[in-house]
């Protein structure tokens, strides 16, 4: 009697979780996902103000998606933001897998150093060297050129090691072992064992690097000037005091064409992130 | 031409850590050609890295080895010519089983016959072939795969990936790996220890096998005393970084050299009682006498004329041994300490056990009174009406004989019987065993007198 007494309660308990956790989560998706919703809605308005009497728009139009390619420099901003992640994810897909490389496979004096040394770097914010960055990057021509910001993105890259190195650090000794007795030399063992073996950790570190130019305002902000912009420092003035209620909606349709790009990657490789973070998480 | 006794050849091979721990110590030995040697002892004992500094995977810190003649000492692992089976496979997992065996093809370079153009052997004016240094070509990769995949049984897998595998067979994918090349030497590190235990048996006898059908030069490592006995064409028990002894497995089976030799090869291990020897009759502690054909005794007291002197020849020199090595210790530590390094051979734990040994022994020789360690075998005790009594403290049955617990000579000893009758606790059995079975150790040195 006393068992299924406690029995009952268990379930009653039970329920009571399920009802509160999933709750929980409800309200944290819905809190998530409304300012998009609503930045997707406001993108096919018509009013082009940020001010409305109404949360959603009264009339549809895909007029806003037109005019962003026809009368502004929306296109220019995007190729611009294109070309530096193509080109920083295959650069720092490189130097971040070579460096991991490196330090996983082999023993050299002051690699530990260097290691420790990087960490510690890491934990200070990038833009912390923002002005130094700036006056080293005036010296050398580079303000003003998609150029300069993808040399302030893949010159610093190798430093981020960690996660790759951490997936580099399951691949058993015994394996560098056999390499080393069937004479293979490094560069072919590098691309015919090690690459299919960490492929999971080189999309994660692709799709991150593909990420971040988009994303990017503060640096991109200082190094670019009006004409060369990248899609971050563009729509950001749209929403500036002068522009913000006649392009609002202009940055909402620019905001949603460039989500869609990195949702689709994101969705399309989420099972080689998930599989990289938690490599980089046990193993780190 | 390459003396064929000494086809690979260690001489005074030494290990030394970066933590200064001395691994392997005055390794010594020659191989023939077609031997199978295994390398057995304890775990930490150094075979491993014997081993491995063959292989060429390990610096030899000092010594050195010549494989065909030729100092190896500084040759990369490829142009020594040997190929080596990892305890763990070792298999590359992102490739099929067919590539994981070509690979190392693939990167090898041999003397192989001249090709012409349509791929035909180029011919001297004898007719013979022209062999010249080149890569293989995709058809020969095949055929060899293919022979070694027959031989191995692993035809019909070469198309799946390592982990699509059983252990046994994955074991089989790294001895194919392993004889593709058909290196002179072969080394394998403990292959079979992942495996269960039936499997091993039966790998046991098909590594013999290979190793008969491909006429390499093998050797093994493993801590399995049956492994050394059943594979071996000739066994070095190794313990702490020293080789204990060389032997054939019987030579070792039945002349042990030492205690730690005695007790590690053999299952059950050797009964070791500790006894007086007075003349030609061994007295234990409970009053129990076991009495020689001879008298042994003037054999016992050359022994130990022999330690003696020989331990007093190299003191000097067993101290400036112990003392270097607690230096390379220090220094390899050195950043966690600030003093400077002492030496002090008057309270140094080693040398005293040293100094000790010698004045024992010399007390030994003038007391005329040797403490010596008996030991026999439990499959040397047999049953025998004539023979004195015991009775069982436990017994285990293991099928057709049992493993008997009873007290011999004031120590609790193992005896291995046949399963004739059966034999519980408290059981009297009568048990008696031939003299030239009789082992007798110097428990000081711990070596064998007889």
């Amino acid at each position: 009697m006393a068992k299924t007494k406690k029995e009952a309660s268990m379930k009653r308990n039970r329920i009571i979780d399920t009802i509160w956790s999933n709750g929980l989560l409800i309200i944290l998706a819905l809190v998530w996902i409304i300012p998009i919703v609503w930045v997707i809605l406001a993108s096919f308005s018509t009013q082009t103000e940020f001010m409305t009497d109404s949360v959603f728009p009264k009339e549809y139009t895909i007029d806003n998606y037109v005019r962003l390619f026809t009368e502004t420099d929306y296109p220019i901003w995007i190729g611009n933001t294109a070309l530096i992640a193509v080109t920083n994810t295959v650069l720092t897909t490189l130097f971040t897998v070579l460096t991991a490389y490196a330090l996983s496979r082999f023993r050299f004096k002051m690699r530990k150093l260097f290691m420790n040394i990087t960490l510690i770097l890491g934990m200070f914010p990038g833009f912390m060297s923002m002005v130094a960055v700036y006056f080293i990057f005036n010296m050398m021509g580079l303000i003003d050129s998609i150029w300069g910001l993808l040399v302030y993105y893949v010159a610093g890259a190798g430093l981020g090691f960690f996660v790759c190195k951490g997936y580099f650090d399951t691949i058993p000794k015994d394996i560098d072992e056999a390499i080393h007795m069937d004479g293979a030399p490094h560069i072919v063992a590098f691309i015919r064992v090690y690459l299919p073996l960490i492929m999971p950790i080189i999309i994660y570190t692709a799709l991150l690097a593909f990420m971040a130019p988009w994303a990017d305002y503060i640096l991109a902000g200082i190094l670019l000037s009006d004409t060369n912009r990248t899609v971050a420092v563009g729509l950001y003035e749209w929403m500036d005091e002068y522009h913000i209620n006649s392009y609002f909606t202009l940055f909402a349709a620019g905001s949603t064409l460039v989500a869609i790009p990195i949702t689709a990657l994101y969705i399309s490789l989420q099972r080689f992130f998930v599989e990289g973070i938690s490599a980089g998480a046990v193993k780190g | 031409m390459v003396d064929t006794n000494k086809f690979v050849s260690l001489i005074n091979v030494n290990k030394f850590y970066d933590n200064g721990m001395h691994a392997v110590t005055d390794f010594n030995l020659d191989i023939a050609k077609n031997e199978f040697i295994v390398f057995v002892g304890p775990s930490g004992c150094g075979k491993s890295t014997t081993l491995r500094m063959i292989a060429g995977l390990e610096d030899i810190s000092g010594g050195e080895l010549y494989i065909e003649g030729k100092l190896a000492n500084d040759l990369e692992p490829v142009d020594r010519d040997v190929a080596m089976v990892f305890q763990s496979y070792a298999l590359y997992p992102n490739m099929t089983i067919y590539d994981n065996m070509a690979f190392p093809l693939e990167m090898r370079k041999d003397m192989l016959p001249l090709l012409d153009k349509d791929g035909n052997p180029v011919l001297d004016e004898k007719g013979e072939a022209k062999l010249v240094l080149r890569k293989y070509t995709k058809g020969e990769i095949d055929t060899r795969v293919k022979e070694a995949a027959k031989i191995l049984e692993i035809s019909d897998q070469l198309n799946k990936k390592p982990k699509a595998l059983s252990g046994g067979q994955r074991q089989r994918v790294a001895l194919g790996r392993a004889i593709v090349r058909k290196s002179k030497i072969l080394l394998m590190d403990e292959p079979l220890s992942n495996l269960d235990a039936k499997l091993r048996v039966y790998m046991r006898s098909e590594i013999v096998r290979l190793h008969e059908a491909t006429d390499s030069t093998t050797i093994y490592v493993t801590h399995d005393q049956t492994e050394a006995m059943t594979m071996a064409s000739r066994i070095v028990v190794m313990s702490k970084g020293f080789v204990q002894q060389i032997g054939t497995p019987e030579e070792i089976y039945r002349h042990p050299a030492n205690k730690f030799v005695a007790s590690f090869i053999g299952s059950p291990a050797m009964n070791f009682v500790d006894c007086i020897m007075d003349k030609n009759v061994l007295r234990f502690s409970d009053g129990h006498e076991v009495t020689l054909e001879t008298s042994i005794i003037d054999w016992v007291k050359k022994f130990y004329t022999e330690q003696l002197a020989d331990h007093k020849a190299n003191e000097a020199k067993f101290i400036e041994e112990r003392r270097a090595q607690l230096e390379r210790e220090f220094k390899a530590q050195k950043h966690l300490r600030k003093k400077e390094f002492k030496f002090d051979e008057t309270t140094d734990k080693e040398v005293i056990k040293y100094k000790e040994g010698i004045a024992k022994m010399e007390e030994l020789i003038k007391t005329h009174n040797y403490p010596l360690i008996f030991g026999i075998r439990p499959e040397a005790m047999k049953e025998d009406e004539k023979g004195d009594e015991y009775e069982v403290l436990l017994s285990e049955l293991l099928g057709d004989e049992y493993y008997v617990h009873l007290m011999f000579g004031g120590k609790e000893c193992l005896a291995k019987v046949p399963a004739e009758k059966k034999i519980t606790k408290g059981t009297k059995i009568k048990l008696s065993f031939s003299l030239d079975k009789v082992h007798l150790f110097d428990p000081i040195t711990e070596k064998a007198i007889f």
